[in-house]
């Protein structure tokens, strides 16, 4: 067991590519999530009738920020194709009788930017009838990289072990050398928990990466232990091991395990938070509790957000270890396929 | 080693690839599993290895019922592909192979160092795999098989794609470690090396045409080639 650890520790420090792919891209992902869904300094540009809207709303408009021009100073047919016309439009706004109608091209991040500045300006008009406040219990004031920090974390973590650790065992079943170490009187169980042990020394020391990077450099905020999110990670990273291991069984070449990421992986996005589970239609939010990453994404979450102790994530900790136990379990029975003993 | 193959039978998705082989070998001797491919000499091997289980019949080495993990110790491998792993020098993987054989760490440096001069290999022993050439691998491959100083060898085709004068090398290694008593079972399709071996066990559409000493099967030949066996075979003219 140890001397399979040690090899494949061997095999990695050798394979430049694959250590730099596992080590590296989650933290090249990461920056590049926050830069698009940071907070954004884009300034819409809006166009209105400034002699139908009242002269408050115009003015409460600048004050978010909203670049705004006068529809009368431009040439157009109608408020649709001024928008097909003119790209760097993001709305329009015009008076038709006691309404307020407002155009927008498609529902893009561009365009919401222009929905975002117009309610916030007609909230600011309405106070002076009356005061409105919103309270948010947890992330307060977050941007979407903030509050989705979690998702990203417990998701890219799992999606590149389980690349690098399925693909790399495929390519010994295909190159033979599963067989050939088969034919010596080591025990399957031991063949599983050397490889486990063997790419699981790299996840651990992606995660601590990622989990510092994210943490530090990023400033993705964590209103608990950061212990917890490193015990929380690795465990995922084991199980993200045993899964490629499972998946790598299973494919005959590495075309087939590539063909298997769409259907075992992809989905599991899906159902760790990205979206809340009980907005799921026909029940669907319930496949969340047969995947994984939704436990350590979940288990991450309330320490993240919610500033949980351990025994607010046991369980989810204890049923990603369940995950790995199971996985280790099949996957031994199911190195049988090339050895019968 | 003694093997005792007992009429045993194996097909893959209800299609049979072996019927009824029965044979016995002793210590000390070069068997040859010769025959076309596609005639069962791979699955044979891997039978008598235990990594596959036989539809019937049954296999014992050294008295001991295949498979069984005790039997491995004793039992050096080396496939038809070289099974080598291609980003760790020629070293490291007698190491890893050396540690799944449970050596402590003073046999294993005494019999690395053993395999790598028998095979000639000293010099090169820290280079990549990936930059050894067709017949270093071929010799890292059966460097790996001699490691546990097995006692029966199993050799799936070892001289496929190596040059004649290696290829001669090669089996005045197998003729020295038949000599020290190891049992070897070699599989081959070039019918010119059967005179290399002992006995030979000639396989065709996966049944056991002739069995015996290669000397008496060449004998019972027409033309003193042993492809003729393989000729009447395909006829249906084998007795």
């Amino acid at each position: 067991m140890k001397g399979i650890a040690i090899r494949v520790m061997r095999q990695m420090r050798g394979d430049k590519r694959t250590l730099a792919l596992i080590l590296f891209a989650p933290i090249l992902l990461f920056t590049l999530i926050y830069f698009l869904l940071g907070d954004s300094s884009y300034v819409p540009t809006i166009a209105v009738d400034e002699r139908a809207i009242p002269a408050q709303v115009i003015s409460a408009l600048e004050d978010q920020g909203a670049n705004v021009i006068d529809l009368g100073t431009l040439t157009y047919d109608n408020e649709e194709q001024l928008l097909i016309d003119d790209k760097s439009i993001d709305m329009v706004i015009v008076r038709s009788g006691t309404a307020i109608d407002t155009y927008i091209l498609e529902g893009t991040v561009k365009s919401a930017q222009a929905v975002k500045a117009l309610q916030a300006a007609i909230q600011s008009v309405s106070q002076q009838m009356f005061t409105m406040e919103s309270h948010v219990v947890y992330n307060e004031g977050a941007s979407s990289f903030e509050s989705m920090g979690f998702v990203y974390l417990s998701f890219l973590t799992f999606f590149f072990v389980f690349v690098i650790s399925g693909m790399t065992l495929v390519r010994e079943r295909t190159g033979g050398t599963l067989e050939r170490l088969l034919m010596t009187p080591v025990k399957r169980w031991q063949v599983m928990c050397g490889y486990t042990m063997g790419y699981g020394f790299f996840a651990a020391i992606q995660t601590v990466l990622v989990v510092v990077y994210v943490l530090y450099v990023l400033a993705l905020p964590c209103a608990g232990s950061v212990g917890l999110i490193f015990l929380v990670m690795l465990v995922n990273a084991m199980v993200a091991v045993l899964f490629g291991a499972m998946a790598s069984i299973v494919a005959a070449s590495e075309m087939q395990l590539a063909q298997m990421i769409p259907v075992l992986v992809v989905p599991q996005v899906f159902f760790c938070g990205l979206i809340p589970l009980e907005t799921i239609p026909f029940g669907l939010g319930n496949i969340a509790y047969i995947t994984p990453v939704y436990y350590a994404a979940e288990a991450i979450r309330r320490v993240m957000v919610e500033g949980a102790d351990f025994s607010g994530v046991w369980l989810h900790t204890l049923a990603l270890a369940v995950f790995g136990f199971v996985l280790l379990t099949v996957n031994t029975l199911a190195l049988k396929k090339f050895r019968t003993l | 080693m003694e093997i005792t193959v007992d009429n045993v039978s194996k097909g893959f998705s209800g299609k049979p690839v072996l019927n009824g082989i029965s044979f016995e070998t002793n210590g000390g001797s070069i068997l040859c599993l010769l025959g076309p491919s596609g005639a069962g000499k791979t699955t044979l091997i891997r039978l008598i290895l235990g990594a596959i289980p036989a539809d019937g019949g049954n296999i014992e080495i050294a008295g001991r019922k295949v498979p069984d993990l005790g039997v491995l110790q004793d039992i050096g491998y080396m496939p038809q592909n070289d099974a080598l792993y291609e980003d760790l020098s020629g070293e490291d993987n007698l190491k890893f192979y050396g540690s799944l054989f449970r050596m402590d760490k003073k046999r294993k440096k005494e019999r690395i160092g053993d395999v790598l001069k028998l095979l000639d290999l000293m010099e090169d022993r820290k280079k990549l795999v990936r930059y050894y050439s067709g017949g270093m691998k071929k010799r890292l491959s059966l460097a790996t098989a001699l490691l546990n100083e097995p006692k029966l060898l199993l050799l799936d085709e070892p001289t496929v794609g190596i040059d004649p004068v290696l290829k001669r090398t090669v089996w005045d290694r197998f003729a020295a470690m038949k000599h020290k008593g190891i049992t070897l079972i070699i599989s081959t399709h070039v019918m010119d090396e059967v005179t290399e071996c002992d006995t030979a066990a000639l396989l065709y559409g996966g049944k056991l045409i002739r069995y015996g000493a290669v000397k008496k099967l060449i004998a019972s030949t027409d033309t003193g080639r042993i492809e003729e066996l393989f000729f009447k075979a395909a006829e249906g003219t084998v007795q």
